[in-house]
């Protein structure tokens, strides 16, 4: 099997995830969906949480719709635990991982989710909100933002509205069709580039600078990772962000 | 207990101007939709919608000009259907004001409607600029206890909560089947709960498991029997998919300002 951005990115999410961690991720979400089906698939003993309320829903169905709300992520599941309760979970410093995205996002980690143009109050664009992202981003340990498209309309010097904000003390990163972003000391980092892009691709695509002359290329999806992935995602769901 | 079963045109007409409603599930998920098409066509003035994440019921009513708020954490379709067109436009427009949270934020605005409280305390947000904006939902305030800074929102109270569910007997006692989303929340904040069922039972067989049906009758105001009653949306287990046909013709409509023709259509059972 071939792999391309998308593969890459499933495959970079998935090796976020250790053993014994609480993992979730919202709606809209099919590439982290992949993604921890893909851990499971790899043996990665972690605990799957999301808002259908699954707990460790059965990884072994395929998705058939992008929706990641449906009882594909209920149905099989060993217990019931509700949204509500998981962002308590997440408030009490149990959440391990959150997968989120975002509409925009500036080098020092302010997430755009609310409004382009205009001010609050009159928008040019509104955008959908952050969900969960401005509770979740300061509690969970670690946010794993994922974003399919990177490009200066996204990756932008400064954001107009800071939904939420990456929290310096806690763990954040942005993986996105190119490379993987580290936070280090308040600002985000290329830790790693994509074989399937380059540094320099990824500097034209970025709206602030980086001054990194070298980055590691990131290890390639592995033949067993590309086999797991096309196990767990034989309807190809993961495109439907790409 | 008293049968409560009605009409959804005269279950409809319980929801006044300027009342506060929440909308049972999530994007295009067990939303009550044929309810809100038929509230739509009521036209009701400066209506407010409170809840987490908001779909097709809220954006038909966004879309028809009915809503002076929205509180939410999100609002759209999910992927191939995109963003919420219809609250996008009238918050756009300015017919709408939006209140956005995070999802927490709205769930802990419920918790203190239902736990009878002003105000609740809601767990991160810091460094968002939303609790500087929204000063009228959000405060900051020390614990009186040992002075750690809390972001704190509003508890405000839905005069109702409308729910579609799989399954409830005609006096109200109900039952959601797989995910419950934020809707027994929403029953428990609301001052009066209206039901939508896919389906009506006996009372005997909700007696069998009583621990599944998570709402009593006696929150429940109007009962209302609706088969496919949150489509073009998804309701589990009995449609999975999303009525694509029916669902683009809606994300047309609002694109060419003809929401209300969309609505006489659904009505007669045409598109």
């Amino acid at each position: 099997m071939t792999y391309g951005p998308a593969e890459m990115m499933c495959v970079a999410l998935a090796r976020e995830i250790q053993d014994r961690q609480v993992v979730f991720h919202g709606l809209a979400s099919p590439v982290p969906m992949t993604a921890m089906k893909l851990a499971k698939a790899l043996g990665k003993n972690f605990t799957y949480v999301n808002i259908t309320g699954g707990v460790d829903p059965d990884w072994t169905k395929p998705a058939v719709i992008g929706s990641t709300l449906s009882t594909n992520l209920y149905e099989g599941a060993v217990a019931n635990y509700g949204l509500d309760e998981i962002f308590d979970l997440a408030c009490t410093g149990r959440v391990d991982i959150s997968f989120l995205s975002l509409v925009q996002i500036s080098q020092a980690g302010e997430i755009n989710m609310t409004h382009i143009g205009g001010d609050y109050h009159h928008p040019k664009v509104r955008l959908p909100g952050g969900a969960g992202s401005a509770t979740l981003t300061p509690v969970t340990k670690q946010t794993t933002i994922w974003k399919t498209k990177h490009d200066k309309n996204s990756f932008v010097p400064e954001v107009q509205f800071c939904t939420a904000k990456a929290d310096s003390a806690k763990g954040f990163k942005v993986i996105t069709n190119l490379c993987v972003f580290v936070m280090k000391n308040g600002l985000l980092e290329v830790e790693s580039v994509f074989p399937t892009s380059s540094l320099e691709e990824v500097k034209n695509n970025t709206g602030w600078e980086i001054t990194q002359e070298t980055v590691p290329v990131a290890s390639a999806p592995t033949a067993e990772e590309l086999a797991a992935l096309d196990k767990v995602d034989p309807n190809r769901i993961r495109y439907v962000e790409f | 207990m008293f049968s409560k079963l009605t009409s959804l045109t005269d279950a409809a007409q319980l929801i006044q101007d300027n009342q506060i409603i929440s909308l049972s599930g999530n994007a295009l998920h067990r939303n009550p939709a044929a309810f809100a098409r038929e509230l739509a066509g009521l036209k009701r003035k400066n209506l407010k919608i409170l809840g987490a994440a908001h779909g097709y019921a809220a954006d038909i009513l966004c879309a028809v000009g009915s809503v002076a708020e929205i509180y939410f954490g999100f609002c759209g379709f999910e992927n191939e259907y995109g963003l919420a067109p219809g609250i996008r436009k009238s918050i756009q427009e300015g017919t709408t004001k939006a209140v956005e949270g995070s999802c927490t934020a709205m769930i802990a605005s419920l918790r203190g409607a239902s736990y009878g409280l002003p105000f609740m305390g809601v767990g991160g947000l810091w460094g968002s600029d939303l609790v500087k904006t929204l000063p009228d939902f959000y405060r900051v305030m020390k614990s009186p206890f040992d002075e750690t800074e809390v972001v704190c929102v509003k508890a405000i109270q839905p005069d109702w909560a409308i729910i579609h569910v799989q399954e409830a007997d005609e006096y109200g006692n109900a039952r959601i089947l797989a995910s419950e989303y934020q809707d027994i929340l929403y029953t428990r904040a609301a001052k009066k709960t209206i039901i939508t069922t896919e389906k009506i039972v006996s009372t005997a067989e909700l007696q069998k498991e009583p621990k599944l049906t998570s709402i009593p009758h006696f929150l429940v105001e109007a009962v209302v029997l609706v088969p496919e009653g949150a489509k073009p949306g998804i309701c589990y287990p009995d449609y999975e998919t999303v009525d694509d046909r029916t669902m683009k013709s809606y994300i047309n409509a609002v694109k060419n300002n003809t929401v209300d023709e969309y609505l006489q259509k659904q009505t007669q059972g045409g598109v």
